[in-house]
């Protein structure tokens, strides 16, 4: 038997009207540092939401401190490539989306990911994986359903 | 590159369209009369209403009572309904959209699993604890004699049996009563719903879908009663409406329509600004903050109703208050009077009283210039629950500065942006009345490109979120995303598919296709066709095609009936010059080619070695003093026989000048779209060569493209406007040029700059507790 945890979520029965749900990540393999780089692009107001309910208080992702640590925790949560270990580096906002760059150690390119971020608040999300090396794209973009867990990378 | 000469110009020819015969499997040009339905006298080939066009009316008169002590809607009405079908009906079909939160609504039990590594408590408290149990509670339904009607209740659907068959140009008259419990937005959202501010115990109540409305019966798909499941939005039917709204009688209501009876509704001072405001350069208050906040410690005494009519309306909406600030300002929107008003309570300010209604009358002047001028005599955004949504003449939009009353950029834009969306959908599809339950796109991407057009004129450079082509490439990589022509309740990822790529699947036919002039004309003979009508996806290809005179079926099923997306590379660049036969030209070119061609490793290191020709030069015969590239005297009597048999015009073309280069383009991400090409010589001039799509029409994965020239090409920009949506930016160069990752541009650019405007103020830091 498993526990449920229980957590705020920005979810709702009735869709709102305008709806984002969409995420996308270029994970790029450097060959020459032995790095896996990412930039996770995630909708500004999506992300926004989720991190008023997990700050608990009014939260704007593009003038507060306390966004940036809370965005990378919930990047670090809800993405992953094999066993990386990632650091955040920083994340930036524009007016409609946040970008979040993670760095991993990676003697090889990633053999598979997971990439969740609003898949459980949102059964309608996207989130897609596009795979480069020394970044030059290497293949179609990988798609990730609400419902989906670890996809391979390599055909 | 690659330099190679021509027997004749003419074999060049020859031999590229050789290499482009083969034809691909499947043809991207093929036209769209096998999928789009068949013209009829309802609706024509050319994408207009046919003459024997038709559509069903609903006339209603409604009372209803706003319950602000138990958040409830009271109402009853009448409706009638005019059968202009050519069909008899035996029955009626009503929407009852409240019923999408009745406790056995497929909407919960068509929800997948949520992420139990993260249960959202919204879920939890609806499975386990607490549901909200909403959905209509109807009364009798009666004929105009008060004989009780037959009804069946089919989850968001009902129908209504008639005593009698409903014969083609009769009206049938009933009445009906219904109540039903107010979501509460704050735990379960929707586009309707009470707003409950905890500071001062009061509600703002933003209400829509509030009473049964006839649900559609038209040409294409009979009764459009497919359920409602909280995507696809509505498909509703025209007519004139009486609405009375019972509220307390310190409210403040906003609605579809014109107030009736303002002298029964508002004080005399309120009457006052109110005149003040028809004419008025700048919004004027009708009700402000301070008295807004005196409002909010009332207790109200009574009720008061409100009656308001509205005239060929294809739905009806209100919000009611005692929180309410109220600004107005009257427009001009071509001759036609409107009232452009806000409605906001003061958590809204100081974002609300400055954009609100500055934005609905930019809207309007906006959408109104490429479609047609706006017909109704009211515009009113409300600010509430409700994220954004839009009715006939108001729309409820959600963005608000924090409780200290500094805002982010973000909010600042997504106010002005949510404005101009929800204001823009009086055109589409209030106005031009499309079917929401089946095409989300034919509303919302419509709507969104217009938005994109209205957002660039607001100030230089407002950051829009839908429209320029970079903004959808990420959406279109996906092998997962949806055709734009999928139903709205299917679709995954609603807001780039339905919002976002017909946003920029128009932006590239206005900028890119087919031009400004061609575009605005088509699009507006669309919007005027089919104003106070019920288009569908094919009226409008049809209709774009037939005003603008272009045949854009690659263009539709390209972007509008796949998911592929755009990536042209360039693959190769090939130059070639004329081989003129003439040995004074020719053999001096052979000879600088082998002057510049490469010296192998070995001949470099062999040249200072000493030869023993050096030492012995009588072994030195003819070949070695022969000067291979001086023109022997036969080739020389060769070419003048050669010129001679030529006719003048053939003379000419023998011009050695002339650079021949050709241009391989591989389509690797499928869709066909015009080549863009920046073209930069030796010289350092630039010069812009612009294809239209149907370079791909014999063969769509692969294209030769010759390129004459007097001059040497340095390089060659695939997409340099950023046009095109093209997704690999890194195969757009010849010479292929490093393009920077975004991971490489945010480790130059690590200090991000803040927000200024939060940097600028000492007060700026956000409130460590929530607001309401």
């Amino acid at each position: 038997m498993r526990r449920l945890l229980l957590l705020a979520a920005t979810s709702s029965i009735l869709a709102t009207a305008h709806q984002f749900h969409f995420g996308h990540i270029d994970a790029n393999w450097n060959s020459r540092a032995k790095t896996l780089e990412l930039a996770v692009r995630l909708h500004a107001d999506d992300l926004e939401q989720l991190l008023r309910q997990r700050a608990g208080r009014p939260l704007e992702i593009d003038r507060d401190a306390q966004a940036e640590p809370l965005a990378c925790a919930y990047a670090l949560e809800t993405i992953a490539f094999d066993e990386s270990r990632f650091r955040c580096l920083g994340m930036k906002v524009t007016t409609h989306y946040a970008t979040l760059f993670l760095e991993a150690p990676a003697a090889t390119p990633p053999r598979r990911a997971k990439f969740r971020s609003f898949s459980g608040d949102f059964p309608d999300q996207i989130n897609t994986v596009q795979r480069l090396t020394d970044d030059h794209r290497t293949g179609s973009a990988i798609a990730f359903l609400a419902a989906d867990q670890w996809k391979p990378l390599r055909p | 590159m690659r330099r190679a000469a021509l027997l004749a110009p003419f074999l060049l020819l020859a031999s590229l369209a050789f290499s482009q015969s083969r034809r691909s499997p499947l043809d991207k040009f093929r036209q769209l009369e096998e999928i789009l339905p068949t013209p009829n006298e309802y609706r024509t080939a050319s994408g207009a209403p046919g003459h024997k066009y038709w559509q069903q009316r609903a006339d209603y008169q409604i009372s209803v009572e706003l319950d602000d002590i138990n958040q409830r809607i009271i109402g009853s009405g009448t409706i009638d309904y005019h059968n202009n079908s050519p069909d008899t009906l035996n029955y009626l079909w009503l929407q009852l959209d409240q019923n999408i939160w009745e406790k056995h609504s497929d909407t919960p039990l068509t929800e997948t699993a949520p992420d139990f590594r993260r249960f959202p408590l919204p879920v939890a408290r609806r499975l386990m604890d607490d549901p909200f149990e909403g959905g209509y509670t109807i009364g009798p339904v009666r004929d105009a004699a008060g004989r009780e009607l037959h009804k069946h209740i089919n989850r968001t659907m009902m129908r209504v049996d008639l005593p009698a068959p409903l014969p083609p140009g009769q009206s049938f008259r009933f009445s009906l009563s219904w109540d039903y419990k107010i979501n509460n937005s704050k735990r379960v959202s929707g586009r309707t719903g009470a707003e409950f501010f905890k500071k001062d115990g009061n509600w703002i109540y933003e209400i829509a879908q509030w009473f049964p409305r006839m649900a559609a019966y038209n040409d294409v798909t009979g009764w459009q009663h497919k359920q409602f499941l909280g995507t696809g939005e509505f498909t509703l039917e025209f007519g004139d409406y009486q609405v009375k709204i019972t509220a307390p009688n310190d409210h403040i209501v906003a609605s579809t329509g014109v107030l009736q009876n303002p002298a029964e509704v508002l004080t005399p001072v309120q009457r006052q600004r109110l005149e003040r405001a028809r004419t008025s350069p700048k919004p004027v208050l009708i009700v402000t903050p301070e008295e807004a906040k005196a409002a909010e410690k009332s207790k109200p005494t009574g009720k008061k109703t409100w009656v308001f009519h509205a005239k060929n309306v294809r739905d009806f909406a209100f919000a009611s208050s005692r929180k309410f600030i109220w600004d107005a300002q009257g427009h001009n929107a071509g001759g036609n009077p409107v009232m452009a008003m806000s409605f906001y309570p003061n958590e809204g300010n100081p974002l609300w009283e400055r954009y609100s209604t500055q934005a609905i009358i930019h809207t309007l002047n906006i959408y109104s210039r490429y479609t047609f001028q706006y017909p109704y005599p009211i515009a009113i955004s409300v600010n509430g629950p409700v994220g954004g949504m839009e009715y006939p003449m108001i729309c409820f939009n959600g963005p608000r500065p924090l409780e200290d009353g500094t805002y982010s950029q973000r909010t600042k834009y997504a106010l002005i942006g949510v404005v101009i969306h929800e204001v823009g959908h009086n055109y589409f599809p209030m106005i031009v009345n499309s079917d929401e339950r089946q095409w989300t796109w034919l509303d919302e991407g419509i709507n969104s490109f217009l938005q994109f057009l209205a957002e660039q004129e607001w100030e230089p450079n407002y950051p829009s979120r839908r429209g320029e082509p970079s903004t959808i490439v990420e959406y279109m990589l996906s092998s997962a995303h949806d055709p734009i022509m999928t139903n709205s309740e299917s679709v995954v990822s609603l807001g780039p598919n339905a919002y976002g790529k017909p946003a920029t699947a128009l932006n590239i036919l206005r900028e890119t296709v087919l031009g400004r002039e061609l575009f605005d004309f088509a699009f507006k003979e669309y919007s005027r066709r089919w104003m106070f009508k019920r288009p569908m996806p094919a009226d409008f290809f049809r209709s774009m095609e037939d005003a603008s005179g272009t045949d854009l079926d690659w263009f539709w099923r390209g972007w509008f009936y796949t998911n592929e997306h755009v990536d042209i590379s360039l693959e190769k660049l090939t130059q070639y010059t004329i081989d003129t036969r003439n040995p004074e030209i020719e053999k001096p070119l052979s000879k600088k080619a082998k002057e510049e061609a490469p010296v192998t490793l070995s001949a470099q290191r062999n040249k200072p070695l000493r030869k023993r020709t050096d030492d012995y030069p009588e072994l030195l015969d003819f070949y070695n003093k022969w000067d291979e590239f001086a023109p022997l005297p036969s080739e020389k009597k060769a070419f003048e026989s050669y010129v001679k048999g030529l006719e003048e015009d053939e003379r000419k073309l023998l011009d050695p000048a002339m650079n021949f280069y050709a241009l391989e383009l591989k389509n690797v991400g499928g869709v066909v779209m015009p080549v863009i090409l920046e073209v930069e010589f030796n010289d350092g001039v630039k010069e812009e060569l612009r294809i239209p799509a149907e370079i791909w029409r014999r063969q769509s994965s692969t294209v030769t493209k010759l390129i004459p020239t007097r001059k040497e090409i340095r390089s060659i920009t695939l997409d340099p406007h950023l046009e095109t949506a093209d997704a690999d930016p890194s195969n757009n160069h010849w010479p292929r040029k490093p393009v920077k990752s975004k991971f490489q541009l945010f480790k130059e650019e690590r200090d991000t700059k803040r927000n200024p405007m939060n940097e600028g103020k000492t007060d700026a830091a956000p409130p460590s507790s929530g607001s309401n």
